[in-house]
């Protein structure tokens, strides 16, 4: 048996600079400090990246248009290991990457969860340090570390999606609300429904890039994605028919919903009168008047297919409610009939599938 | 104006109205009024609402036309002398009944036209009419609708930027020689699900270029990623320091694991000999003590016999073989003696109760010394040396 005595300081950490292994990734030690890991996490979001890396040509995202996609988690990780590059001056610093790049990518994936409710707590990325935000209710905790237990539910990073929006909706409705489900769902359903938020898919991120640009990240592949007017208290207007000029109002319910016979059609609208002089002034004393008119039952058969019977204030508010807006995004029919896209000139993806030429890149690899 | 006429043909001092509470402002007691359903009131005060004797309940529904009776007790409390000056404001009085009175007495509007009579010295802001510009031009519902819907890499502009099917654009690339050349890139955002590169971590841009053999130009899209990553973390200062400090604990934690593990070897090799050197007779003798002891069965569980075999141990051969006088004497050399219960012979060695005693001392100062040396190691900070 070799007799190695004694050791000094030096001579072993010499010997791990040369060594391929490291600390184990599980040794308290090698955890990520925080700050560290929620930089990293922001970055695997995109948090920070330049507009022109995301839309590398103005074409990709014109005005008024809307790009769903996939996020490449190739190019994230490449984002992280480029950071995790700063100051690896040598073999050493590179071998230890080597030996904890799994780790980390491993932690990232689950700590990607919880920017989102950073985001939300700070006034900004960089504005302050998101672990400097404490914890109200855990003092010495930092907030970090809060959302990160409770988004930490052990499973690993799956498909991350979304949607980038150039448009005035944007920059006109700043707190559009955005969110996506798991499958279709119903036109009138009811956010709040637990069944509806179980098939919520978790939002990752939701930010301007400019006063014109959101994005938004998804958790999984949504078949549903909802933009909803903000709401702000209770609105009341009408609108305007199907392509016409002249604004209607559906009648609805005592408890606000909209009247619908049995298949699910709307009767037909009530014509808002307006005031003469051609100026869009609604006549409200006649649009009271016209909405008395429609008391009447609606469905024979339906006793409880009738407006309001007594019209006060109150009621005619209920009838000109103008609930929030709802553009709901599904199915891959595009319905706005637009022109089709462009082909791309340069079709390479029937080449990758070619078996003649994948048995020609073998074989050039066997050579080397 | 038509309200005031019905007040009585233009007169202007009607009531003199005295406030209920004199630190409150007229308009917060005809808030008041109408919040006790005292449309009536207001009714009685335009001179239309005649009084009933038998009292509605407050917020049974009225029906059109029918007049609604007066809350008397409110009435009361109202002294019916003379105004010094009333005015009318239609709008206001309209729009504290819809917020105030609710539903059931919208109706009571179309009946009789309210008054709101205020003192002489307050004014009425009223907001007549405004206009204001809608530059946007389209609601959020019009908005919407007028979206380009469509996956990422769509482009309906022409002229249509160099596109591959695979999503990566062609771009000038000003490489490292000073000399331009086209190569693709594709962001991260793509049309399709693609495979997570397990290949990696890799540890410079180069590493992650790759040349598409298909158009023999150069991929740069995962080189650009990980430049952005590298200069995004340089810029931010308090990253880098976390960085060296992350790397620095987990080497500094390596090495004390390194040198313990050294120092371990290290002391096991040196009471390896001692111990195996006395351990080998303290356990012989165990196995002797356990079978010698009375009433057990005889057997051999403990391949005493076997061992007593061994050449060296009889004293019938070791007397032949170093030509003793008589067995006996080998036996004694070998430090034996008679033992009748087993009827056998025994190696002295066996019997040397003040050895095991020493033994125990020892074997004990040794154990204690190994684990004193053991927290020694574990409990040590490793210092860089100098």
């Amino acid at each position: 048996m070799s007799t190695k005595p004694w050791i000094s300081a030096d001579e072993a950490l010499r010997e791990r600079f040369k060594a391929a292994s490291q600390l184990d990734a599980s040794a308290p030690e090698a955890e990520l400090p925080p700050y560290m890991e929620s930089f990293l996490a922001h970055l695997r979001l995109l948090v920070g990246v330049p507009f022109q890396y995301l839309v590398p040509d103005p074409r990709l995202l014109p005005d008024e248009s809307i790009r769903f996609f996939y996020l490449d988690r190739s190019w994230t990780d490449r984002l992280v290991d480029g950071a995790m590059a700063v100051g690896q001056i040598g073999t050493r610093e590179q071998a230890h990457y080597h030996a904890q790049a799994a780790a980390v990518h491993g932690t990232l994936d689950r700590t990607e969860r919880a920017v989102r409710g950073l985001q939300r707590r700070t006034t900004g990325f960089g504005v302050k340090p998101p672990d400097a935000v404490r914890d109200a209710r855990r003092p010495g905790v930092s907030a970090f570390e809060t959302l990160k237990s409770k988004e930490d539910h052990g499973d690993q990073a799956g498909t991350v999606t979304g949607f980038l929006l150039r448009s005035a909706l944007v920059s006109g409705w700043p707190h559009v609300d955005v969110r996506a489900y798991s499958r279709t769902l119903e036109d009138d359903f009811d956010p709040g429904d637990p069944a509806v938020k179980s098939l919520q898919l978790r939002t990752l991120r939701l930010e301007r890039l400019s006063p014109a640009v959101l994005i938004a990240l998804f958790e999984g592949v949504p078949e549903l994605v909802v933009l909803e007017e903000p709401h702000h208290g209770v609105q009341f207007g009408v609108r305007r028919g199907q392509g016409g000029v002249v604004p209607q109002v559906y009648p609805r319910r005592d408890n606000g919903h909209l009247w619908r016979d049995g298949n699910g059609d709307l009767p037909a609208p009530v014509t808002v009168p307006l005031r003469p002089g051609g100026k869009n002034v609604v006549d409200v004393r006649a649009l009271r008047a016209a909405l008395h008119d429609r008391q009447t039952p609606m469905d024979p058969n339906d006793p409880d297919a009738h407006v309001p019977g007594q019209l006060g204030g109150a009621t005619l508010a209920l009838q000109v409610l103008a609930p929030p807006f709802r553009q709901r995004f599904e199915g891959t029919q595009d319905e706005a009939k637009e022109p089709p896209p462009v082909r791309p000139g340069l079709a390479v993806r029937p080449w990758l599938a070619d078996e003649r030429l994948r048995a020609r890149v073998a074989r050039l690899r066997e050579d080397d | 104006m038509a309200g005031l006429s019905r007040l009585g043909g233009g007169r202007d001092d009607v009531f003199n109205y005295q406030p209920l509470n004199p630190n409150r402002s007229p308009l917060a007691d005809l808030a008041g009024l109408l919040a006790t359903a005292d449309v009536g009131l207001l009714g009685r005060l335009a001179g239309e609402v005649e009084p009933v004797d038998r009292p509605r309940p407050i917020g049974e529904p009225v029906p059109i036309g029918e007049r609604l009776p007066i809350a008397e007790h409110v009435a009361e409390r109202l002294p019916a002398e003379r105004f010094e000056r009333a005015v009318l404001a239609e709008a206001v009085v309209a729009d504290h009944l819809a917020a105030t009175v609710g539903r059931a007495d919208r109706a009571v509007l179309e009946g009789l036209t309210p008054l709101l009579i205020l003192p002489p010295r307050k004014q009425l802001v009223l907001l007549h009419s405004w206009t204001f510009e809608c530059q946007e031009g389209a609601s959020f519902q019009e908005l919407c609708a007028g979206l380009d819907v469509g996956l990422f890499g769509e482009v309906r502009a022409t002229p249509a930027p160099v596109m591959t099917d695979t999503g990566h654009l062609a771009l000038q690339l000003t490489d490292r020689a000073g000399s331009t050349q086209l190569a693709w890139y594709r962001g991260p955002l793509v049309p399709w699900p693609l495979t997570r590169d397990a290949r990696g971590p890799y540890h410079s841009a180069d590493q992650c270029r790759r040349i598409s053999p298909e158009t023999g130009l150069e991929d740069i899209a995962y080189a650009a990623a990980f430049e952005v990553g590298r200069l995004l973390a340089a810029a931010d200062a308090r990253l880098a320091q976390e960085l060296m400090r992350w790397r620095r604990r987990t080497f500094r934690r390596a090495v004390l694991l390194d040198v313990r593990r050294d120092l371990r070897v290290a002391l096991n090799l040196a009471l390896d000999p001692a111990l195996i050197d006395r351990l080998a007779p303290r356990i012989a003798e165990r196995v002797a003590g356990s079978l010698l002891r009375p009433g057990r069965p005889f057997s051999d569980p403990f391949e005493l016999g076997i061992t007593r075999a061994a050449e060296g141990l009889q004293p019938d051969l070791l007397a032949r073989a170093w030509r003793l006088a008589s067995p006996d004497q080998a036996a004694q050399l070998l430090g034996a003696s008679r033992v009748p219960e087993a009827g056998g012979v025994v190696p002295g060695v066996f019997e040397r109760p003040a050895l095991s005693a020493q033994l125990e001392v020892e074997r004990g100062l040794l154990t204690r010394l190994a684990s004193a040396w053991i927290g020694a190691i574990e409990s040590m900070d490793l210092r860089r040396e100098r």
